[in-house]
């Protein structure tokens, strides 16, 4: 019991109207142990942290720290418990400096409230010493990597004097050196005397580098054991409470034709003058292949997907669609032969205040003649119509046809997104990160609803940051780094070392 | 054009900026609190009645001041409980509470003084005007800056530099512009964003009520019906255009002033009336315009 | 469809609740003002005919307010452009020696255009140079007021009037009237109601336009033409508020000619009951009714028991704000109910 650093008991917590996300939730955590937490998208583990750092309000339950109880109503308040925690999605002000970010909050002043920010560079610099962190204080943080903003929410913690540090799924944005990287972190804070809570869905680390794993499903804790002699299927097991189908069977299929062909493509940066997002990329998908497009998030890739879709002006090199030059064409036009999976459910692949026919309706307006009625007008029925048979084959659950988006979960919102664009009909799909968040049920089906497109001969442009979908779903796989593309491989000739290399720009193959 | 003529123009150039400046030093806390706050008008418009019944009622400037602010205060709590606690809808709200407030003030200006248009009375006591010393004696600036209300050099001197201060320098105006940027990441270290929305909506009230209480009693000595005249309007388009930055708001509504006072002045002119009260409008778009071309755009704006 | 109708219910028993309130807190009797109101607004057939003329008139002003919310442009220039459809109307109703049956019709489209023209300038001021057709909008209807007062002023003045108006529109160029009572703009308007409800539900244009509005991103990306749709909206909007310009010159109620900042108070009406309503086309007609029928019972109400006649847009205003939060709050309220009743659940396992 003493050895307890951290100890939760019996946690409820339900969102309005009905969400139980913990449905009584107790969890134990030793002191100095690097304690994961495992679960599917949904599971609760993250929702649990979240009530630990103040950032949520249980329902009911209760915390002891080092045995004594504890009222955690603030993130402020966790902290100045020694508990701190680093967000899937950063917590930082772009515009501020790194100092700013790190000491908002906390900021040194005078009497009067005037900021005295040197006062903090001192007692930071022993901690960058430290842990041998390296980057300037005075930059902007949005101009810095992903992996380096991740380590000053690390920071930020530590000079707080935090103890116990939570990390929200963080190797999900890192390419695989950029993780091996954090877990030495891990370690040396470890040897530090402090706790890590690492929550993940990614089983090969979680067993890399755990000493305890907790899983988690449903709103429940399903058992705590410590990592040994556990292996992925007995942890998959437990996540899922079924056998888990891993990897997706995938024929062999002769691709046909080409569909998709970037040639020479360079993109202007919207953002920043004068840089280039795509700087010359060629590449081209035939029908019945998928092309897996690999890369840490923010090389180019968004832009290329942006500009295929024509959301982005192109200025150099030409994009041919089945051998016409769509370069020029507007989204409208494109939208007939492309069906289109965006990154982002929520802002760009649908309206959630809607209903699931208004959401389905899109694109097939003006594209299908299936929903014109009299007089040329859209008929409202047919409209219905093809909603409910999107439901029905795509296995959406939901009440009917007039539910609002926003009432159904994750994987089934996507599943209409899917089922919406597969319907259309086009040669060309193009999916980005269409799993993300979602359950295994779901993924599952998700990747099995694109191999079998990919099957009736539709090419399919897959774009992921989960190494282990592209290899598993892809027939090529290239990578992008800063840019422009460093490599081409099949799954089956290369590792994910190897892509991770080249996703950081260490090996590349370009020709000039 | 007589040397006479151009310092009136300057010099009701100055005053008449007085209100949208600092209608716009309000409006700038709200908008780097990311509130999206349209009641200026409306804050303006109540204060400026309030300042004038105030006078009315007690016979002293100072009261008139106190209660144009609690108007205004009034409004901006409005807003808050609307936008904040209910969640309305910062543009509905804003709507809203605009349309209250001209027929509020137009319905008590009536009930209260059985007037209609226009309300003016000997009762009305004015902020003092300040004749400086050393100021007088200079020249030309002494034509221009000389003898204004008190709170006219207040206003430079005083609310300009401290709203800077207090944006830039202090640990509040750090939070605030982090609340303003990204909340999430403001409440992840415990700022209560909430609260931050809070006080910039109040600061805003407060502002606001000096800049309609030097409307009716500073600058003009009466109330009419919609008196501010879309001058909360102008400063919303003054803090869109500079990003909310102090100075630069100065700057504008000096340039507003300007063509305020340049429309008074021109009217014993040939030129019609009513292009000369066209003006501040017509430089408000002009402004915009040449703020467009000062962007390189590139890509598509509407993704 | 049942929770919109208790909805709009609910909103109209607040208006009357409110007013009733706000009458008994200022020293009214509340029962004799609502009878003067209704006495004026509905007790005749020729009240009626006033009241019905009056709501075609603010429908049309919130139609315009609903296309712009749905679509996510931001019109705000209600007033500017019904001062273009009132000043255009004005001229073609002096200066064209048309016959009437074709005189009507010109005046009617020739307002429409015009306020669309002035919608879409700042829609293409938006499209080219970026600028934000909020204020654009906003700026106009200062500048327009401006110079219709200068051009009644001037050249469109009416010598034999002692303020400064325009001439009085040919006689066959104001709408006849029906049954005695009933204007043609309530005929009028009940078309372009209906034309309305179809272009919204049942067209390309109307989804393209519900879909910018909840999410352009989403509608950007699914092929619709976000810049197109927009101009359109901007246009259309425009369109409404001429037309309510045009009805309120040629109503056969109305003064038939211009009169400097004439309409002002439609315009935020209109922008109001387009909030209150949700932007539904049905709730739309019932609450531009609603305020009609107040604002047309105010003079009774004001001769009657001495009630000002502001007090009618302080009265809308206020049921405007309790309307949206009730209906805003109430999800809220309701979700956070729910969630309580889910927690009780928890506890009472414990008690086993």
């Amino acid at each position: 019991m003493e050895n307890n650093v951290v100890e939760m008991r019996d946690i409820v917590k339900i969102f309005p109207p009905d969400n139980v996300a913990l449905k009584r939730v107790s969890l134990s955590i030793k002191k100095g142990e690097i304690h994961s937490i495992i679960g599917e998208n949904g599971a609760g583990k993250s929702t649990l942290m979240k009530v630990l750092y103040g950032l949520e309000k249980a329902n009911q339950g209760e915390i002891f720290l080092g045995g004594v109880h504890k009222q955690i109503s603030t993130p402020k308040e966790a902290v100045d418990c020694g508990i701190g925690m680093v967000h899937q999605e950063f917590m930082l002000v772009g515009v501020y400096t790194v100092l700013e970010n790190i000491v908002l909050g906390d900021e040194p002043c005078n009497a009067l409230g005037m900021l005295k920010l040197d006062a903090a560079r001192d007692k930071l610099k022993n901690i960058l010493e430290q842990f041998h962190f390296d980057f300037p204080l005075d930059e902007q943080v949005q101009n810095l990597s992903v992996a380096a903003q991740q380590k000053i929410e690390i920071v930020k913690l530590l000079y707080r004097n935090v103890d116990i540090l939570i990390l929200d799924e963080p190797t999900a944005v890192l390419a695989p050196q950029e993780a091996d990287e954090l877990f030495k972190l891990l370690e040396q804070l470890k040897q530090a005397g402090k706790t890590i809570l690492f929550i993940s869905h990614k089983l090969d680390e979680v067993l890399r580098i755990s000493d305890t794993i907790t899983v988690m499903r449903r709103g429940e804790r399903v058992w705590t054991k410590p990592n040994q002699g556990l292996d992925k299927i007995a942890l998959s097991n437990a996540m899922v409470g079924r056998d888990v189908m891993l990897t997706v069977e995938k024929p062999e299929t002769v691709p046909g034709d080409t569909v998709l062909e970037f040639d020479g493509v360079s993109v202007k940066s919207p953002l920043v003058p004068g840089k280039l997002d795509n700087d010359r990329v060629s590449f081209s998908v035939r029908a019945g292949e998928i092309l897996g497009v690999a890369g840490v998030e923010g090389n180019g890739q968004y832009e290329m997907v942006q500009a295929l879709i024509g959301a982005l002006p192109i200025c150099a090199g030409n994009i041919r669609l089945m051998g016409r030059d769509i370069s020029k064409d507007a989204i409208r036009e494109r939208r007939r032969q492309i069906s289109y999976i965006s990154q982002d459910r929520k802002r760009s692949g649908s309206s959630q205040t809607d209903t699931l026919t208004d959401n389905v309706t899109m694109t097939h307006h003006y594209v299908s003649g299936r929903l014109k009625g009299k007089l040329g007008l859209l008929s409202v029925r047919k409209m219905r119509k093809l909603c409910d048979e999107i439901i029905e084959n795509y296995q959406v659950k939901c009440k009917n046809s007039s539910t609002r988006m926003m009432e159904l979960s994750g994987g089934n919102q996507q599943k209409v997104i899917i089922g919406r664009e597969i319907e259309l009909g086009c040669r060309l799909l193009v999916a980005d990160q269409p799993v993300r968040g979602l359950d295994v049920g779901s993924i599952e089906y998700i990747h099995k609803k694109i191999v079998e497109e990919r099957n009736k001969g539709v090419a399919v442009l897959l774009v992921s940051a989960d190494l282990d979908e592209l290899f598993s779903l892809s027939d090529r796989i290239v990578v992008f780094h800063n840019g422009r593309l460093v490599a081409q491989r099949r799954p089956d000739e290369t590792t994910r070392e190897e892509i991770g290399e080249f996703m950081l720009g260490a090996r590349s193959e370009l020709n000039d | 054009m007589s040397w006479n003529l151009i310092l009136t123009i300057l010099s009701s150039a100055f005053s008449a900026s007085i209100p949208v400046l600092l209608a716009g030093m309000g409006g700038l806390f709200t908008h780097h609190a990311n509130v999206f706050n349209i009641s200026l008008e409306g804050m303006l418009l109540v204060s400026a009645f309030t300042a004038v019944a105030g006078t009315m009622s007690t016979g002293s400037w100072v009261m008139g001041l106190v209660y144009g602010m609690l108007g205004s205060v009034f409004v901006s709590l409005l807003f808050a409980f609307f936008v904040l606690k209910i969640q309305m809808g910062e543009f509905i709200t804003g709507i809203a509470i605009n349309t209250l407030a001209t027929g509020g003030t137009t319905y008590f200006m009536r009930q209260m003084f059985n007037v209609k248009g226009t309300l003016t009375s000997p009762d009305i006591v004015s902020i003092p005007k300040w004749d400086i010393p050393i100021l007088r004696d200079i020249p030309v600036l002494s034509d221009i800056l000389n003898g204004q209300p008190w709170l006219f050099y207040f206003a430079f001197l005083v609310v300009i530099p401290l709203v800077y201060i207090v944006l830039y320098k202090t640990r509040f105006g750090l939070r605030l512009r982090a609340t303003g940027f990204e909340a999430k990441a403001a409440d992840a270290v415990g700022i209560k964003s909430h609260s931050y929305r809070l006080i910039a909506i109040l600061i805003c009230g407060v502002l606001c009520g000096l800049g309609g209480s030097y409307l009716s009693i500073g600058y003009m000595r009466m109330f009419s019906e919609n008196m501010s005249s879309g001058r909360g309007w102008i400063a919303i388009a003054i803090i869109l255009l500079t990003k909310g930055q102090p100075l630069k708001i100065m700057m504008l509504a000096l340039v507003f002033g300007f063509c305020e006072g340049l429309g008074m002045s021109l009217q014993g002119y040939e030129i019609p009336v009513q292009f000369t009260y066209m003006l501040p409008y017509v430089a408000t778009i002009i402004a915009l315009f040449l703020d467009s071309r000062k962007k390189k755009s590139v890509g598509n704006k509407k993704a | 469809m049942t929770k919109k109708a208790t909805t709009i219910a609910l909103g109209i028993l607040t208006a009357i609740g409110m007013g009733m309130l706000l009458l008994v807190w200022q020293g009214y009797d509340p029962l004799d003002s609502y009878a003067a109101v209704f006495r004026y607004s509905m007790g005749s057939s020729f009240a009626i005919g006033v009241t019905l003329e009056r709501t075609a008139i603010v429908a049309m002003v919130a139609l315009a307010a609903t296309t712009t919310f749905s679509s996510g442009a931001s019109n705000l220039g209600m007033f500017g452009q019904i001062l273009t459809g009132e000043i255009i109307a004005t001229a073609i109703g002096v200066y064209l020696p048309l016959p009437g049956w074709l005189l009507i019709p010109a005046m009617l489209i020739g307002s429409a255009l015009g306020g669309a023209c002035m919608a879409l300038i700042a829609g293409l001021l938006r499209k080219y140079f970026n600028m934000n057709e909020f204020i654009t909008t906003l700026m106009f209807n200062f500048i327009l007021d401006y110079f219709t007062e200068y051009l009644v002023n001037t050249s469109m003045r009416d010598p034999l009037m002692s303020w400064p108006m325009s001439k009085v529109i040919a006689p066959q160029g104001v709408m006849p009237r029906f049954f005695g009572f009933l204007d043609g703009s309530v005929f009028f308007a009940l078309a372009i109601l209906v034309i309305s409800y179809i272009l919204w539900k049942n067209t390309r244009f109307g989804y393209e336009m519900r879909m910018n509005g909840k999410n352009p991103i989403f509608a950007n990306y699914g092929g619709c033409d976000a810049q197109g749709n927009f101009l359109k909206a901007m246009a259309l909007s425009g369109a409404y508020n001429g037309l309510a310009g045009c009805l309120l010159i040629i109503g056969s109620g109305q003064q038939n000619r211009f009169v400097p900042g004439m309409g002002e108070n439609y315009a935020n009406e209109g922008l109001m009951i387009a909030i209150v309503a949700n932007n539904n086309v049905i709730g739309v007609v019932l609450y531009s009714f609603l305020f009609s029928m107040l604002n047309a019972g105010a003079t009774g109400m004001q001769l009657e028991t001495s009630v000002p006649l502001e007090f009618i847009t302080m009265l809308i205003g206020l049921t405007v704000m309790s309307v949206v939060s009730i209906r805003e709050y109430s999800t809220t309220f309701i979700n956070n109910a729910k969630a309580m009743a889910e927690n009780r659940k928890f506890k009472k396992r414990e008690v086993k």
